[in-house]
């Protein structure tokens, strides 16, 4: 019997695997970047704060959404639950689980800083057209992005290809 | 463009070993365990090699041994980098281009491109590349202390001083948002920041407003193996030939290092 539960839990477990296999990954809140970035002409920066200035752009705070979720101006009734899941985080003082898909691997060092501000590279150059999505992406970076668009975008724009620039 | 370099005072050394410490700490080096620390396969980046000046050699006599009761040992200190070198034969034989010299002089590894044919470890004179027999593994609470910045490897690969690199990347990023070059001190290397004798200087070679330039010019400087013509970056300074002084010469004691490890 135990062993048979075992087999059970087990087989779960598997289906549970290859259910999460293609990597797709579902977030806490279904975000539109659409609404908020094409329709109410907020910037990448508005809500990823540190785009401009450390390595990572970062995911918003909850701060950052009660800056303007704290009144009432969503009218929308099928937003008002994810609305009041942000209330509660705030009252509670918890952050929003967010998933970061956007990870490179440890013995890469990517500056969003250093592209975004210093290069001043467009966010959709990479992210494409993020902006204009309506449910937040769902892939880890690591399956729409390799080193070779690294290495071409690099040569298009005649940047030096040196290892010692970006890995560690 | 600088060309980063090291000039290290051995008079000053006192083989104190906060250098390899706080290399270890700063890169993640790996602990290998008592059995391939017998085998010579623990990993130093930067090593203190201990060498005995009385004229005994290293291993005749032990420092407790029936020379030293007639002859006080002497030993001097020779902590030993990447040498950087301008011609690194490393990077000649790599054959996925795992390892490759940066334009501003540094001989960078990425051990995550290397296959593990350790052919680079044949080629380096100096023996400052070490090859990955296990897993990597921390003693006690050590893995819970790790710096983020700097890659873990992994079992069979090459690793090998990098002189910080992680450092200058952000030090570089740094001065490009500001639109200037890099200050000198502003990117130092871990064993330079934590020794207590200021034995390390490091800096631009070629810039000559830096202290590393006008040192590497000294009348004390010398470079190890400089005759094999690699150009080392890494600069030493010492009253006196060193050769003559020791007992030992370095280059014996080189391959010594090398039978040891290899």
């Amino acid at each position: 019997m135990g062993a048979f539960v075992n087999g059970s839990a087990g087989l779960c477990l598997a289906v549970l695997a290859l259910a999460c296999s293609d990597g797709e990954v579902t977030q806490p809140i279904p975000f539109n970047h659409n609404i908020h970035v094409s329709k109410n002409g907020l910037a990448c920066e508005d809500c990823h704060e540190q785009v401009f200035t450390g390595p990572s752009a970062g995911l918003p705070r909850v701060s950052v959404c009660m800056g303007c979720h704290d009144s009432d101006i969503t009218t929308s009734q099928a937003a008002a639950p994810h609305i009041e899941t942000i209330r509660r985080h705030s009252k509670e003082g918890t952050e929003i689980p967010w998933v970061n898909l956007y990870t490179l691997p440890h013995h890469v060092y990517y500056s969003h800083r250093r592209h975004a501000k210093i290069a001043g590279i467009a966010c959709a150059t990479c992210h494409g057209d993020i902006g204009k999505s309506e449910t937040p992406p769902r892939l880890p970076i690591e399956r729409t992005l390799d080193m070779w668009n690294c290495i071409d975008c690099h040569r298009e724009r005649g940047v030096d290809n040196d290892c010692a620039w970006c890995h560690r | 463009m600088p060309r980063w370099g090291m000039v290290i005072d051995l008079d000053r050394c006192t083989g104190c070993q906060a250098c390899s410490i706080a290399c270890r700490t700063e890169n993640n080096v790996p602990a290998c365990g008592d059995r391939n620390a017998w085998k010579g396969r623990a990993i130093f980046w930067n090593k203190v090699v201990a060498v005995r000046m009385d004229g005994h050699g290293e291993t005749a006599h032990g420092p407790h041994g029936a020379a030293a009761a007639h002859s006080r040992p002497r030993f001097r200190f020779l902590p030993m980098p990447c040498m950087h070198c301008e011609r690194p034969p490393c990077t000649m034989v790599c054959p996925v281009r795992a390892t490759t010299k940066n334009v501003e002089g540094i001989v960078m590894q990425v051990p995550s491109r290397c296959i593990g044919c350790r052919l680079c470890q044949a080629a380096c004179p100096y023996s400052r590349r070490y090859f990955n027999w296990q897993e990597v593994s921390f003693p006690g609470d050590l893995g819970q202390a790790l710096n983020p910045d700097v890659a873990l490897r992994t079992l069979g690969v090459i690793e090998k001083c990098t002189f910080c690199i992680h450092r200058f990347q952000k030090v570089r990023e740094q001065a490009r948002a500001e639109d200037r070059e890099i200050r000198e001190g502003e990117y130092v290397t871990a064993c330079v920041q934590a020794c207590p004798a200021r034995a390390r200087t490091f800096g631009d070679l070629d810039n000559p407003s830096h202290a590393v330039a006008k040192l590497a010019q000294s009348p004390r400087a010398f470079r190890l193996l400089h005759e094999l013509g690699t150009g080392p970056q890494v600069v030493y300074l010492h009253e006196g030939s060193w050769q003559d002084d020791s007992g030992l010469p370095v280059r014996d004691l080189l391959s010594k290092e090398k039978e040891d490890h290899g």
